[in-house]
């Protein structure tokens, strides 16, 4: 069977994966209490809608990288440029992932708006944060795109032309990906105080 | 060293506003019912803004709902 067939089969694995992913997570949303004062405060702490996002983007952005990175691989790197299908492919993997995102956003934006304030004080801080964790992250790649083309091509002198391809892309999901792991450290208890 | 506490009584003043739910008091107060429940906790500490927003929420005021206490720590 061709590498295709493999990362074809890589990707449908993936996507059930991600679904069973957002049947945990959100199930341990809904075990939160209703709110009622007659409750008290429920143990566990109800997600805010930026969280809710941000496990969204972290699950989806997860998925499309390893499919990415199959696709890729099964193709074989050097070869990558050369087959325009492979190109397509992995375009179409990247696009599927953005509509998929702002599908989900769509979705659940409606029940969001009717149960109340989408974003405060503490999410815009915490937001704030994540994008000096988006910032770290890319230039974290970039230094490891940096040190491995230097020791791997240092007798070349050269890199593939494909490469300044992948690192543009590799820094771009990881920024991406950065955000999201900063928002859900922001919630994990990084903020306790309120500003101003 | 000192070291600052701010308590609320929120949970108690939504008992007293008719049983109001966490989230209707977000709603009015402009904050995620996450922030109402941190808040209940004792694991948030709102800005002044959100502190003024939720006491007229109240018809109170900033210090019937939050209390600052200070107490000597050792280290």
């Amino acid at each position: 069977m061709s590498p295709m067939y493999w990362a074809l089969i890589g990707l449908l694995g993936l996507i059930l994966l991600g679904f069973g992913l957002r049947s945990f997570v959100l199930g341990g949303f809904q075990r939160g209490g209703s709110g009622d004062p007659a409750e008290g405060s429920p143990v566990e702490v109800p997600m805010a809608p930026l969280q809710k996002r941000a496990w969204w983007g972290l699950g989806i952005g997860v998925v499309i990288s390893a499919a990415l990175a199959a696709v890729v691989i099964a193709a074989g790197p050097e070869n990558y440029s050369q087959d325009r299908g492979t190109r397509l492919l992995t375009y179409g993997i990247f696009l599927a992932g953005v509509v998929g995102y702002l599908i989900v956003i769509r979705l659940t934006r409606g029940g969001e708006a009717a149960s109340g304030i989408l974003l405060d004080e503490r999410d815009r801080a915490i937001l704030s944060r994540a994008l000096v964790v988006s910032l770290v992250t890319g230039f974290l790649t970039l230094t490891a795109w940096a040190v491995a083309l230097t020791e791997v091509y240092w007798e070349a002198r050269a890199i593939p032309i494909d490469v300044p391809s992948f690192i543009w892309w590799s820094t771009f999901i990881a920024a991406l990906l950065g955000r999201e792991v900063g928002i859900l450290m922001g919630y994990a208890g990084w903020h306790s105080h309120g500003e101003g | 060293m000192a070291k600052a506490e701010i308590k609320n009584r929120i949970r108690r003043l939504r008992f007293e506003h008719g049983e109001m739910t966490q989230q209707e008091l977000a709603n009015r107060a402009g904050c995620t019912r996450q922030t109402i429940v941190l808040l209940e906790q004792g694991r948030y500490v709102p800005s002044l803004a959100l502190a003024f927003r939720i006491a007229r929420t109240f018809g109170a005021k900033v210090e019937e709902v939050f209390e600052w206490n200070e107490r000597e720590v050792e280290g």
